[in-house]
């Protein structure tokens, strides 16, 4: 054995594919919280060995598994570099491909808009290739599933059919489910269209694939599509009595019984059982909030490993330190990265672009300091009311940015975010965090007391989440939300000082107004301009920027 | 001399030899007065300079040439009267010889951001800490009042740079050169600093204004100019590096104006600033300026340079 030159890289690069194989088998079994640490130390290998194609397809595994598990914004991030790589490396498929991930790592926050701009991109990085790909294949699918959500049917009819264009017996044979996937989004575009016979043809299909496979989540599918079909045909009972069955077998598989919830709820409401379809929302949520606060807990747990960081050793903390010994100085908590990233996650269900938490940070900072308070106290508070919508994690993607008027379960839902959120914050005695479950939880608390949560009003309300109140309504006003257009800086500050009084706390209108205008002067913006957008941009950079608080 | 009054050669002996502790019949000797005229002119002086006593008009004397007399030239006589105030001291040396290391917490790149680096979790990069010591070496020069200072970075190689990336930087040296004045390379300053755009480095509307009335001060002291300075430091006072740096131009343009009291309450309040922030510090549990009151432990004779490397690695 001592004559065979063992190439201590070689052992290194085998370890690290095995150990993305490994992830990968993990994954498939929604096991992805453990299989994170795997697909980390396979990257951490590829740049030890300088590997490019390794590190790209660790890093690929690293945006899916934290996709999975829920942490959007660290997904992208992951994602992205990979994008730079394959841009770099000129691999064009490989750049559609992970367009092709960034785009389901929104579509999983229910954000369509951007999810179907990233899908596009994907198509069209490859257009040049003429030749049946399955990236295309998948861009086309997903952009039908978009398209469907966001109400355009013909846009997402015509992807659909592009995309069955692309499949070959190979994409067939290897993705099946896929394919599957493909039919039933068409056979829910038909129906919205109104052309129940192609439906039905694409129905059969669909059935048959589904006997082909014989998976669970297979035929939970095609359940919850057949159920429509006969919902559109007039067999609503036929249809209730098989979501029925698809959501007892979907309480086996977790992933697919928020879908499934989903359909039911719709199912109900269509055929007239408003308070059955109510129930099942109601289950939705609770189903959908628990899994929240369940991750929130378990990325905290895995904050050590996720932030690169050691793990305190065993027994480091407790009584042990002797009383004489100073206390450490101010720094951020421990779980503050995994928490920032849950965060940003969580405005993606409401933002087009997920800054919505930053934004609202710094607005609170500048609007602190303006109200008097000592520079790093204004800083913690800008810092801890990033998190106000954290909640949102636990209300159904695609609830928070619907553009149609709410019934009142969905709007109960939305309000349940502030006590998820609050819960999902409280963690640990750190002041930072005791602020931002406060922040948290009463953010919608209004002035006149008819806010949520109710019985509190006034000053009684504490300040922080005043401060987030006035900085979350602006930021609201001066952005654009599908179902308005964004306002200029100061039609908005006209919006605030009408609300003052009733919503908000009237002196704190006062100074941000006072700070507002004094700023937008300072650095040469128009607040009249409409919409706000580049003016908002630069003001919050300018906000932002405190070398020494300048 | 104070402006508005003038004095008589006369006079000015007459102001020294006072300050100097002679009795009134000496002082006439010296002059060639006989006693009585002498006390004639001694009070048509206390008259003059607004005092009813002989010790009054000897400290407004003392207080009147140190307010004059430039830091530089001023040699630093320790404990020229009694219950001094940071603001005496400052304006008999320097602000920076008197605030110490107390000017960590005053402008851009202080203690607080570092601070605020820390909380928000942020890794100060190499570029921050250039960008920081740059900054912080033109602020010190500023309350040094180290104006050829200022005009040897004006006439470096950074200018452009700093134009380009630290506008505020480039500010606080157009006012070194204001005070100093170096009125032409100040101009050329003001003329170079790009007006800030959305998405861009600029100077600020603010900055801009502050420059000109500093420009404006250092050429006719008026009252309307000074006010509106005063104005600005109010307005401006949730930006920090800014107000800062507004409390010491007021500070200076007293000094340049000779108006001691002024000046001195001024230096005054820009201690009271360290101070509060130094206080703020401690009060959210930070320790800003960790010291001990013993003495380190003297170095022992070492017999090898093994041990003694030992010995440096313990004590640092």
């Amino acid at each position: 054995l001592t004559e065979i030159p063992i190439d201590s890289n070689e052992v290194k690069r085998r370890e690290a594919y095995a150990a993305l194989g490994f992830c990968r088998q993990l994954y498939t079994q929604a096991k992805s919280f453990e299989a994170f640490p795997y697909a980390q130390a396979a990257l951490e290998s590829a740049l030890e060995l300088g590997d490019p194609a390794l590190e790209l397809r660790a890093l690929v595994a690293c945006g899916l598994i934290l996709g999975d598990v829920g942490d959007i914004a660290g997904a992208i991030e992951f994602h992205m570099r990979a994008l730079s790589h394959a841009t770099r490396d000129g691999n064009v498929v490989e750049v559609s491909r992970t367009w092709n991930n960034i785009g389901l790592c929104f579509l999983a926050s229910g954000n369509y808009d951007l999810a179907t701009a990233c899908f596009d991109r994907s198509v069209k990085v490859i257009a040049d290739i003429s030749a049946p790909l399955h990236s295309r294949f998948c861009a086309q699918c997903n952009l039908a599933h978009c398209h469907f959500h966001r109400g355009d049917i013909d846009a997402g009819l015509r992807e659909a059919y592009k995309a069955l264009h692309e499949v070959t017996e190979d994409i067939l044979a290897s993705d099946t489910f896929s394919v599957l996937l493909l039919r039933r989004n068409l056979v829910r575009l038909l129906l919205e269209a109104g052309r129940l016979d192609e439906a039905g043809f694409h129905l059969a299909e669909v059935v048959e694939l589904s006997n082909r496979l014989a998976s669970p989540r297979a035929a939970i599918a095609t359940a919850t599509v057949q159920a429509a079909y006969e919902i559109a045909q007039g067999l609503s009972d036929v249809a209730l009595t098989r979501l029925a069955a698809a959501l007892t077998e979907s309480r086996k598989v977790p992933a697919v019984l928020r879908d499934t919830l989903a359909c039911l709820a719709k199912a109900e409401d269509v055929a007239g059982h408003p308070e059955s379809a109510r129930l099942r929302l109601q289950e939705l949520s609770d189903h959908v909030y628990d899994l929240a606060i369940t991750r929130a807990r378990q990325h905290i747990q895995l904050a050590p490993v996720f932030s690169q960081q050691n793990p305190p050793a065993p027994g480091a903390r407790g009584n042990t330190r002797p009383l004489s010994r100073p206390l450490p100085s101010p720094s951020k908590p421990a779980e503050w990265d995994a928490l920032v990233r849950l965060s940003v996650t969580a405005s993606l269900r409401i933002d087009p672009t997920g800054w919505h938490g930053l934004r609202v940070g710094t607005l609170v900072k500048a609007l602190a300091l303006e109200y008097g308070l000592a520079p790093l106290d204004a800083l913690e508070f800008g810092l801890a009311s990033q998190f106000h919508d954290i909640g949102m994690l636990s209300v159904p993607e695609g609830i928070p940015l619907c553009s149609r008027r709410l019934n009142d379960v969905e709007t109960e839902l939305i309000e349940r975010h502030s006590a998820a959120g609050a819960e999902m914050l409280a963690i640990s005695a750190h002041p930072r965090w005791l602020l931002a479950t406060e922040i948290a939880a009463y953010h919608h608390a209004r002035w006149d007391g008819e806010g949520y949560p109710v019985n509190v009003a006034g000053a009684a309300i504490p300040l922080a989440a005043r401060m987030c109140a006035v900085a979350d309504t602006y930021d609201t006003l001066v952005t654009a939300r599908p179902w308005r257009a964004a306002r200029s800086m100061q039609s908005a500050l006209r919006e605030l000082n009408r609300v003052a009084g009733t919503q908000l706390d009237p002196a704190l209108v006062n100074c941000f107004a006072t700070m507002i205008m004094r700023e937008t002067e300072d650095i040469g913006i128009d607040a009249s301009l409409d919409p706000a957008l580049n003016g908002f941009q630069a003001l919050l950079d300018t906000l932002s920027l405190d070398r020494g608080f300048s | 001399m104070r402006a508005g009054i003038v004095f008589s050669d006369k006079e000015s002996r007459m102001l020294e030899l006072l300050a100097r502790g002679l009795r009134n019949n000496e002082i006439a000797s010296q002059l060639g007065y006989r006693p009585g005229t002498m006390r004639v002119y001694l009070h048509g002086l206390y008259a003059k300079i607004g005092v009813n006593s002989k010790t009054a008009a000897v400290v407004w004397y003392a207080k009147q040439k140190a307010s004059t007399t430039a830091p530089a030239e001023a040699a630093p006589t320790a404990g020229q009267g009694i219950g001094e105030s940071f603001g005496d001291i400052a304006v008999r040396t320097s602000l920076l010889a008197a605030l110490g290391v107390m000017s960590v917490f005053l402008g851009a790149y202080s203690r607080i951001w570092e601070v605020s680096m820390r909380l928000k979790g942020e890794e100060i990069s190499l570029a921050d800490r250039l960008r920081r010591d740059q900054s912080r070496q033109i602020w010190e020069a500023l309350l040094r009042g180290d104006w050829p200072y200022a005009k040897a970075v004006y006439d470096g190689a950074q200018l452009a740079s700093m134009v380009a990336e630290s506008p505020f930087e480039c500010a606080m040296l157009a006012c070194m050169l204001l005070i100093g004045g170096y009125t032409s390379a100040a101009d050329r300053v003001l003329e170079l600093l790009p007006a800030r755009k959305p998405g861009a480095q600029g100077i600020k509307a603010s900055e801009m204004r502050l420059l000109l009335l500093l420009r404006d001060a250092t050429n006719s002291l008026s009252f309307a100019k000074i006010e509106e300075l005063h104005q600005m430091v109010a307005t401006y006072s949730t930006n920090h590096a800014f107000k800062h740096l507004a409390m010491v131009i007021v500070h200076y343009v007293y000094r340049q104006g000779a108006d001691g009291a002024r000046a001195r309450q001024s230096a005054d309040a820009i201690w009271a600033e360290a101070d509060m922030i130094r206080q703020h510090l401690v009060d959210i549990g930070e320790k800003p300026l960790p010291i001990s009151n013993s003495l380190p432990e003297p170095a022992r004779m070492a017999d090898s340079k093994a041990s003694r490397r030992t010995e440096q690695v313990v004590t640092s």
